[in-house]
């Protein structure tokens, strides 16, 4: 079980192995990827020759795009990780105990019959 | 043959750009744009000429139509009304790749007619002027300017007239 950094595993992970979450991260984290990298292709001519006229191309946009959605999924990755922490898990369990204890001090005590 | 700055890998991205926008009818692929005419050239062998060369009463017959896409650029109709009616004049800017002529086997000239829009149009004037990478050997395109002519004085219609 991975509680936390200490007992994760950092050896070369199986694409099988990981869970839906990770794949979904994953497979959203190669296509900005691919956005950055089609627009570096894209970027390298500003405008294209068509008959009597130019074209723009949008490289720069994507590459924009692609930082943007870069930083979200590298954020949200690692506010991810933050709720799995040691700390944060302690933190939770904590606020769950005293949760409970609030709502068993309000519980009426049996009346004692001597 | 490419420049150094510019790779034969560039100049067919250039032209593989061009064919995804404007379109590409010999291959039967349709364009972005997908503007479409159909380019006619005049049949010397079959138009009767006179002593000078010239086609004999403008009866000129012409060979069949070869379809090719193009960016167009028309300009308003001009009206000239006179005793005899209005008489509408248009002059039309055809912008073809000019690969995809050596596709069709065919070299556009002054005289050729283009059929677009209904109308008939007449190349007066054929600019080729387009460098890619300011090289000679990567004319790009054939630009045409044309204006419109009467159904009547040509032989590829049967249209009512005097």
């Amino acid at each position: 079980m991975i509680t936390d950094y200490s007992n994760a595993p950092f050896n070369n992970m199986l694409f099988k192995d990981i869970n839906e979450v990770g794949k979904q991260w994953i497979k959203k984290y190669g296509l900005a990827l691919c956005k950055e990298l089609l627009g570096t292709i894209r970027s390298k001519y500003a405008s294209l020759p068509i008959p009597n006229a130019e074209t723009t191309l949008d490289g720069d946009t994507l590459r924009t795009e692609a930082a943007t959605e870069k930083e979200a999924l590298i954020t949200e990755l690692r506010e991810t990780l933050e709720q799995t922490s040691r700390k944060a898990l302690l933190e939770a369990d904590k606020d769950e105990a005293e949760f409970l204890q609030e709502k068993l001090s309000k519980v009426p005590y049996p009346i004692y019959i001597g | 043959m490419a420049g150094r700055f510019l790779p034969q890998r560039d100049v067919n991205l250039v032209t593989r750009v061009s064919r995804e926008l404007v379109g590409d009818k010999q291959r039967n692929k349709d364009g972005l744009i997908n503007q479409e005419c159909v380019v006619y050239k005049p049949s010397l062998q079959e138009s009767a000429v006179n002593m000078y060369g010239e086609a004999a009463g403008g009866k000129k017959v012409y060979k069949n139509g070869v379809q090719m896409n193009a960016l167009v650029a028309a300009d308003d109709f001009d009206f000239n009304t006179d005793e005899f009616g209005p008489d509408a004049q248009q002059n039309v800017v055809f912008s073809f790749l000019r690969q995809a002529f050596i596709d069709a086997s065919m070299v556009l000239e002054i005289g050729d007619l283009i059929d677009w829009n209904y109308g008939y149009f007449e190349v007066g004037s054929i600019n080729e002027n387009q460098l890619v990478g300011g090289q000679f050997d990567q004319n790009f395109s054939v630009v045409a300017t044309t204006f419109l002519i009467r159904k009547s004085s040509i032989q590829i219609e049967r249209v009512r007239s005097i």
